[in-house]
Order: structure tokens, then sequence, then C-alpha cells
């Protein structure tokens, strides 16, 4: 955090401090004023309304006796009076000072406050009521009509009355800084949370610093029970805080419902070689629930025996990578898993990265690509040779013996066509690989094509001494279906019996053509198929234990194209089998499509 | 409910035999996380003689699909017929599932 933020964060913290206490001052000093201004006013007003009764007794006594007072005393009024007619009350005011007038009023006046006596002059208008002055009228004898006026003198207020708007101006100013503080102390602690979000996004500050001062309230507050709660469950392994200190993580805070999202397990181990981490990957290729996965010394994971050097090495704080391919076995079921260690070292802790990987269906594929180049090499090397060799002997006999040579270029002639039919195979495999294998719908008459069948084999039976024996129906309609498609089903189904019949062996080829079906039957005498491998030997490059362990020669694709066919012309292929006493392959095919179509594989 | 069971390199396509619906969602629940366990997730689900399944079957998918959903796999399922594909549309869960026309494509998908 910069310096200039961490100086205004102070400050702000400090204001925080400072400002409510100030605005408390400032409303009792208010509220301390208010009252005071109050209880004066309130004096005032009963000091007024005593000076009044007073002012109002003395002028009542006055009126009472005013024809009991000396007519001397009326007469200096009256004299006063007649000597100038417009003398103003002022000055009529001094005359009755004298006398008893003065003295009674002296007298009722005790108070603090003096109080004056004025007598108004006839035919003057009483001065109008207000202030200290009350004017009575009274009749005097011979003087007529006339008004006692008495007066004291206003005094001021101990309170302006500019008071009052100043005191509520201060009492403002107190709520307004009892809600500024409050507001400023709020926006802090908004603003210290979003800085603190964006550290713990971009990892730049380790949790424990991402706490907020609980003198920024509530929020503040709040926000450091979150960040605890964060903490315990990091603790926990739930929670993954990145560490970009190091530079370790580029795609900062990851979730990990995100990792688990993964199919690729992914573990991290801490310095005391326990599981800190696990995603539901990792969990389940290690069989466990993730849960019970947390925790497991990684000693105690039987998948992980063998690379645990690597982790003790990065353990101790050395460098480690290693990659390495664990089989593991689950009841029938094989696995390949790659396990891969990585170290992570962060600024305070050394830990492991472990990643699983599931590469069973990977090594299943390499291994038959493998073997499947291995077998296509053999299957074309071994009629190349049978060419080569029978060509050679031809030329060396020249002229000398013809029927030996005709039978040289029958043995050519033979193995060109198995040739073929290899080629063919790997070809309609790419096919249907490649999901373009379709049917191209014909006539198919299978009187000729099993005559055609019948000559192919007709050499290779005799030369390996197996007697091939085909039943065919004596009348053979033609049917409708891909005619060579259809061949290279039957030719790989009577190949792999010719195959695997031993010397001396026989093999029945029976075909039959009933309302809907046209059948295929072969049976021979050889090994014959497990049950579990009934079905897996459909399968593309499978070979069984027996096959791959005889010399006998195989590409593995022959029956899986065999089957392909018969299910693209909406039939199939089914293999019942007695071990030791041979097998019979049925292929079946509808004897028409129903509709003209041109089927994907 | 009988299922058919064949091995495609490492995957297993399992095939129930019929509809699944409330009398066979359990046994081919229990049958199915079974499979998923044992083939470490490499299980494809052969529909094809899944004629229609009613809302426990639907259940009985979805807590299947979770389950691998769990370890970053997702249930796939091969020659679905348009009946089924409907149903999950109608419920909006098709994209729980990822469907394969064949066994090769879907096997492939593990590579």
């Amino acid at each position: 955090m910069p310096k200039t933020e961490k100086q205004r964060d102070a400050w702000v913290g400090w204001c925080g401090w400072l400002l409510p206490n100030v605005a408390c001052a400032a409303t009792i000093i208010a509220m301390a004023a208010g009252f005071t201004v109050w209880s004066a006013h309130r004096t005032n007003q009963h000091a007024e309304s005593r000076a009044l009764a007073r002012l109002t007794a003395v002028a009542d006594v006055i009126r009472a006796s005013t024809d009991q007072l000396p007519a001397e005393t009326l007469a200096v009024g009256e004299s006063a009076d007649s000597d100038s007619d417009d003398a103003n009350p002022e000055t009529a005011s001094t005359q009755p000072a004298s006398g008893v007038v003065r003295t009674l009023a002296e007298a009722l006046g005790s108070g603090s406050e003096p109080i004056t006596i004025d007598r108004i002059p006839q035919g003057t208008a009483p001065p109008a009521f207000g202030g200290r002055t009350v004017s009575l009228p009274a009749v005097i004898e011979g003087a007529g009509e006339t008004y006692w006026l008495s007066t004291n003198p206003e005094q001021e207020s101990i309170l302006s009355h500019a008071t009052i708007p100043g005191v509520a101006a201060l009492l403002a100013l107190g709520v307004v800084a009892v809600v500024s503080s409050r507001t400023v102390r709020g926006t802090a602690a908004l603003r210290r949370i979003g800085s603190a979000l964006g550290d713990m996004h971009t990892g730049t500050a380790a949790p424990e610093a991402l706490r907020i001062a609980d003198r920024f309230g509530p929020a503040a507050t709040s926000w450091n029970e979150l960040l605890d709660r964060l903490i315990a469950d990091n603790q926990d392994g739930g929670l993954a805080f990145p560490d970009r200190r190091d530079g370790q993580c580029e795609s900062g805070y990851i979730m990990p419902a995100t990792l688990d999202a993964l199919p690729t397990g992914l573990m991290s181990i801490d310095d005391e070689g326990r599981v800190q981490f696990c995603n539901g990957a990792a969990a389940a290729l290690l069989g466990s629930q993730k849960a019970d996965a947390i925790g497991l010394a990684v000693r105690d994971i039987e998948l992980l025996a063998d690379v645990i050097e690597p982790i003790d090495k990065a353990l101790q704080g050395g460098h480690a990578r290693a990659s390495l391919d664990v089989n593991r076995t689950d009841g029938d079921s094989q696995s390949v898993i790659r396990v891969t260690v990585r170290s992570l070292r962060s600024a305070d802790e050394a830990n492991v990265l472990i990643m699983l990987e599931d590469v069973t269906q990977q090594r299943m594929a390499e291994q038959a690509r493998n073997g499947f180049v291995a077998q296509a090499t053999h299957e074309l090397r071994t009629p190349l040779t049978n060419i080569r060799l029978s060509a050679e002997e031809a030329i060396d006999i020249g002229d000398e013996d013809p029927p030996a040579v005709a039978n040289l270029l029958n043995v050519v002639n033979a193995e060109a066509r198995r040739l073929e039919r290899v080629v063919n195979d790997m070809l309609s495999v790419s096919e249907i690989e490649a999901a373009t294998l379709s049917l191209k719908l014909d006539n198919v008459p299978l009187a000729r094509m099993f005559e055609e069948i019948e000559r192919d084999y007709e050499a290779q039976a005799t030369e390996l001494g197996t007697t091939l024996r085909f039943t065919t129906p004596a009348k053979f309609e033609p049917i409708q279906a891909d005619r060579d498609k259809l061949a290279l089903a039957v030719h790989n189904v009577i190949g792999n019996a010719l195959k695997y019949t031993p010397p001396g062996g026989t093999v029945e080829v029976e075909a039959e053509l009933d309302d809907r079906d046209f059948r295929v039957r072969v049976r021979d005498n050889g090994p014959g198929v497990a049950a579990e491998d009934h079905e897996k030997i459909f399968q593309k490059f499978f070979r069984t234990d027996n096959a791959r362990g005889s010399t006998v020669a195989g590409s593995g694709l022959g029956l899986a194209l065999a089957r392909d066919v018969a299910r693209l012309h909406g039939g199939d292929i089914t293999i019942e089998s007695d071990p030791g006493h041979g097998a019979t392959f049925t292929v079946s095919v509808p004897r028409s499509q129903g509709e003209p179509v041109s089927r994907a594989a | 409910m009988d299922f058919a069971e064949h091995r495609h390199g490492a995957v297993s396509v399992v095939k129930p035999d019929g509809a699944i619906t409330e009398v066979e969602a359990d046994q081919f629940r229990t049958h199915l996380l079974e499979g998923v366990a044992s083939s470490m997730g490499r299980l494809v689900l052969d529909a094809s003689d899944i004629a229609y399944v009613d809302s426990a079957g639907i259940e009985a998918l979805l807590d299947l699909s979770d389950r691998l959903a769990e370890s970053g796999r997702s249930l796939k399922l091969i020659h679905v017929n348009e009946t089924l594909r409907e149903v999950f549309d109608l419920v909006e869960v098709s994209s729980a599932f990822e469907c394969y026309d064949d066994a090769t494509a879907a096997v492939r998908s593990f590579l």
C-alpha cells in the first residue's frame, strides 16, 4: 500500500476518533447554553410581571388618594402646566417629584428599581401602555381629568436577541458533526474493504494482512468476521488463497468449484506431508471422497508410493519434477494413472503439487496402434515374401518344367490376392474410423460370389491340409446388399476359421437363405474362443491370448470389419464356441434393405 | 433390469435392457454408480434399448451426471432415440449429458 494512502487512512482514523468526541462536546455546550438562555428568559418575564404589579399598585394608590393630596402638590403641577401650555410630559414629570407622591412612590418601590410618577397634564392623551409604564386616569378637583403615569426605566435583557439563533446554529453544528463523522467512518470502512478485496484478488497481501481496524465501524467488524471465516475455511482446504508475491499464481483467485470441474486430479501437499487440498478428480482417482482425502498422509496413499522420493525432496526445499505412469487395478478393471510431481515454492512454506491424470484409454489406444503397425507389417511382408520367392523360383526353372512354373504362378496369384485383401481391410478400417464407410446397394448374385470364394480358398485349404466344405442351396436367389463389403465380411470369417484350424481339421461353410435373412455359418474345429472373449474378438486390434501366443498372423481387423459390415446391413455376427472344440460364427444380413440407403458407419 | 456390458479399450459401455422408470430407477442408479467407481469414470451409457424414461429415470440419470461432474467428467450417452431427446429437451436437461452417435465416437472422447 502506498505511503500517502496509509497516511490518509491514519488521518481518517484519527478524524473518526476526534469528530464524534468534538461533536459530543459541542452538543453538551449547546444544550447548556440553551438551558441558560431559557431560564434567564423565564427570570426576566417573572421580574417584568412583578415590576408591572408594583407600578399598578403605585398608580392605584396615587389615584385613590388624589383628593387627599396637598393642594400645593397639585398646584405645582398645574402652575407648571399653566406656565407653558405646550409643556411636554417630561417637563411636567419633574413637578410632582417632591412631596407625598415622591415619598409614596419611593415607599412602594422600595425594590432595586426606582419608580417615576408623572402626571400627564389635562387634555393630553395618555401614552400607550407598554413596557414598564402604567397609566391610570384620575379626576382631580379643579384640575379636571388627568392621568397618573408610573414608569419604571426599561432594563436591558441580560441576553440579546441574537443569542437564540446562535444557540440554534451551535446545536445544528453539533448534529452535522455527529452525522458527518459517522459518514466519514462508514466510507473509510467501505474503501478499506474495497482495497482489501482488490488485494485478495491479486494475491498481493497475505489473508491476515487484509484485516481492518474495528474502529471503522460495524462494516469493518463484519468484514473481519468474514475474513476469519475465510481463513478458517482455507486451513480446512476449502479455499485457495492465491499468493502472487512470488509470481506463482497468474490467474488470481481460483474457486474450488473451478478445480472440481477439471478432469485432471490436483492435490497439494503441505510441508508435513499431508494432503492440503484435493479436487474432485483427484479424490475419484484416489478412490475416496474429497473430505476423506484432505489430511491424509502422503505416505499412506498407495498410488503415490513410487513418487515418494521426489515428493520428499520437494518438501525438503529441493526442486523436484517427476512424472510416472502408475498401474492401478481395481477389481477387474485396469487403469493407468500418470502422476506428476511439481514443487511449489512460496515465501513461507515449501509444498508440493501433484497432478493425476487417467491415461488408460490413451495407453490402450497407443498399444493397439503399435500392435496394429507390427501386425500389419507382418501381414504385408508374408505374402510379399512368398510372391518374391515364388517368382525367383519360377525364373530359375525357366522353360524346363512348365507345370512347376504354373504352380508357382498360382502361388504368386493367391498371395497377391491375399495382399489385396489385407490392403482392403486396412482401407475399410480407415473408412470406418473416419465414419465414411457406406453401403453401395446392389443385387448380389450369391451363387457366383460363393463360387469365387470357394476358388479363392481351395488352394490355401489344400496347402494347410484342412478340409474346406461348402454347403449352398441349390437355388440361390440374389439379395440386395453391398457386393464388395459382403464378400469382404464372408472372406474374413472364412479366412479367420482357416487360420485357427490346425492341420487336418475341417471348416464347414453353410449358406442359407430364408424369407427374411441370408445367413452364412462358418464352423471350425480350432481352439475355440473363451466366453469372456466373445465380445472382445470383434473389437479392432484385439487378439486373444491364444492367437497372440501362436504363430498365426492376423491384423486383428478381420472380425471387426465383418461385424461392422453386417451391422451396416442391419444384420449382425454372432459366435458360439466350446473352447477346445472349435467355434461357429454366423453372419446374418436381411435379404433386402427396405429402402435404398447409404448408411454411415 | 439387466445390463449388457462390454469394453472398448479402457472404456466400459453399459447397455440397460429397457426403459428407466420408477420401478427400475434405484437399481439402475446403483448399478451405474458402481460402474462409475470401478471404471474410474470411463463409462458410456448405451441407450439403444432405453425406449423412454420417466421422472425417476431422469433423476437417476442426473444423479449419475452429478457424480461424474464431481471429478470433472460427464455422462456420455450413445444411441439416444428421438423420444429420449425430446424428453431431455422438454425438461431442459440436455446439457447435463454428452450424446454421441456410436460407441466409437464416445470412446474416442476419452482420448
